[in-house]
């Protein structure tokens, strides 16, 4: 005699271990594979709900802040109307790096339920911690989400005005990434903040 | 009048004249038309001094200047656009002047004679801003500020390093004080808001000077009526005026459109005056104060190169 819950697992093994009787093996079949298909459909959709702009915004912590400060730069509104949003920076495309980023966006539930930047002062308190984490993640693969739209290799460096031109050239005899140059280019630039770590005392001879 | 003191007198008058007319006519031995010039664009510069520049959270390319990138690899092509967002007031000018250019284009060309180095400056004439005169006499001064590779800053930025956040009229200038144009190795120390009156003994700093460790300069004092006066000397400490200039002045004005010529020897031109040599490549800058300004409202070029006869330099002032 065993408890009610170890029973009730011998009862539903047994059901799904027994051969059909009613069904045949194609139905069957056909049926798993639809509602699979259903399923991970679903699973997809539900998935991407939270790769909108929409979702992203949702909480007024992204709202307020740096939704605001996005709206007044080139990847929002720009001559040709290609526009960028929340997850084609912060989220991989590819499934495997998507997956393993939305595991870590259980964090982000985390902190906005226990309210860890719910005002914009605490907002403003974290917000270099929160902007050099990502800076580092960008870094860390070479700027991936960046290179979903763009590439050097395809850059016409002749198109570009000269100090773009000069710039990139540089980065690519650097082997630099995009974000070494490019922070603060959809939110706040953050730079006084991020060069508070400048040496108060300096060499001002070369 | 008796006829002995009327000799005197023609021979007084030529006594001056003479060397006048030879000066002038010296200075305008070149044929300007048959010289290929370059076009080179002086930007307003606002407060933007040398402590400005290598700091990272004031200038976004502090860190790649001080890695060994030189302000034109960025900058080239730009100084319109930097000196019209400074005089607009939108960075690095606390009292725009209403009406003030953002830059004028200098035509330059440079030659010699085998004697003598000679620098033409061809403008128009910007647009006055009316208003108070800075300056009540001088209208127009053109300057070129020249080292041979002894000042390190100057190879990197031109006439930047003489440029310091606690000289007259700048950011971290202290009342009562009149700090001029200096090199920041002439002071023990230097920190963000400049380097202060805090010199270097005097014997350090006549060692740097006998080293050649200075920037010289070369100008055309314009007056109201345009006449020019030269003036010429040298910066380490401070700015030092000769008190007997080497340079050659001319300058004309017609039709709204500036023609100035400075020139001095090529060598000997005699203390604090570097010699200019072939086979060498010479840091020079420019810059002009127009509409009677003093001080940091002038016009400057980046660093720009000059080498005599050949060279790979920006102006190569061969021999006509």
């Amino acid at each position: 005699m065993g408890s009610p819950f170890t029973t009730s697992c011998k009862q539903l093994w047994a059901f799904l271990s027994r051969p059909s009787t009613r069904f045949s093996l194609g139905g069957l079949f056909i049926t798993g594979a639809v509602v699979g298909i259903l399923f991970w459909g679903g699973f997809n959709w539900t998935l991407e709900l939270t790769n909108t702009e929409a979702f992203c915004i949702s909480c007024h912590e992204m709202e307020s802040t740096v939704y605001q400060e996005y709206k007044e730069k080139i990847h929002y509104s720009n001559r040709s109307g290609v526009k960028a949003i929340c997850s084609d920076c912060h989220v991989p495309k590819d499934w495997t790096h998507k997956m393993i980023r939305k595991v870590k966006a259980s964090n982000e539930l985390f902190h906005k339920i226990i309210g860890t930047v719910n005002t914009k002062e605490k907002f403003e308190a974290h917000r270099l911690e929160l902007a050099k984490r990502v800076w580092a993640t960008m870094k860390a693969t070479d700027s991936r989400e960046c290179r979903n739209c763009h590439s050097m290799a395809a850059m016409d460096l002749a198109k570009q005005k000269p100090r773009a031109r000069a710039q990139h050239e540089s980065s690519i005899k650097d082997k630099e990434t995009c974000i070494d140059c490019h922070k603060g280019i959809a939110h706040k630039k953050l730079q006084e903040e991020e060069n508070k770590t400048e040496p108060a005392e300096q060499d001002f001879t070369l | 009048m008796k006829r002995r003191q009327l000799q005197l007198i023609k021979l007084t008058l030529a006594l001056f004249t003479v060397p006048l007319l030879f000066v002038a006519s010296s200075v305008q031995a070149v044929d300007w038309g048959s010289v290929q010039g370059k076009d080179v664009v002086l930007f307003y510069p606002g407060q933007a001094s040398w402590e400005w520049a290598l700091t990272q959270s004031d200038h976004s390319g502090a860190k790649k200047f001080r890695e060994g990138k030189d302000c034109t690899e960025c900058h080239k092509q730009e100084e319109g656009d930097i000196g019209a967002k400074i005089v607009s007031g939108k960075k690095l000018e606390p009292n725009p002047i209403a009406g003030k250019p953002g830059s004028v284009t200098v035509n330059v060309k440079t030659a010699n004679d085998g004697d003598k180095l000679y620098v033409h400056f061809e403008w128009t004439e910007p647009a006055s801003a009316g208003g108070n005169k800075m300056d009540a006499d001088v209208k127009t001064r053109v300057t070129m500020m020249l080292d041979d590779g002894h000042v390190t800053e100057a190879t990197r930025a031109g006439c930047w390093g003489t440029c310091h956040d606690d000289a007259e009229g700048m950011a971290s200038a202290a009342a009562g004080k009149e700090i001029t144009k200096y090199l920041a190795q002439s002071r023990i120390k230097v920190t963000r808001s400049g380097g202060g009156e805090n010199f270097k003994p005097q014997a350090e700093l006549d060692k740097l000077l006998s080293d050649g460790v200075y920037m010289e300069y070369w100008q055309a004092s314009i007056a109201n009526d345009n006449s020019a006066t030269p003036v010429d000397g040298y910066i380490l400490d401070k700015r030092h005026k000769n008190d007997t200039p080497a340079v050659a002045v001319q300058a004309e004005f017609n039709n709204g459109k500036w023609s100035v010529t400075l020139s001095r020897k090529l060598t000997g031109a005699g203390a604090h005056h570097k010699d200019v040599t072939a086979g060498k490549t010479y840091s020079v800058g420019f810059a002009i104060h127009a509409d009677n300004v003093k001080h940091r409202y002038h016009y400057v070029s980046l660093r720009h190169t000059l080498a005599l006869d050949q060279g790979s330099a920006d102006f190569v002032a061969v021999k006509k």
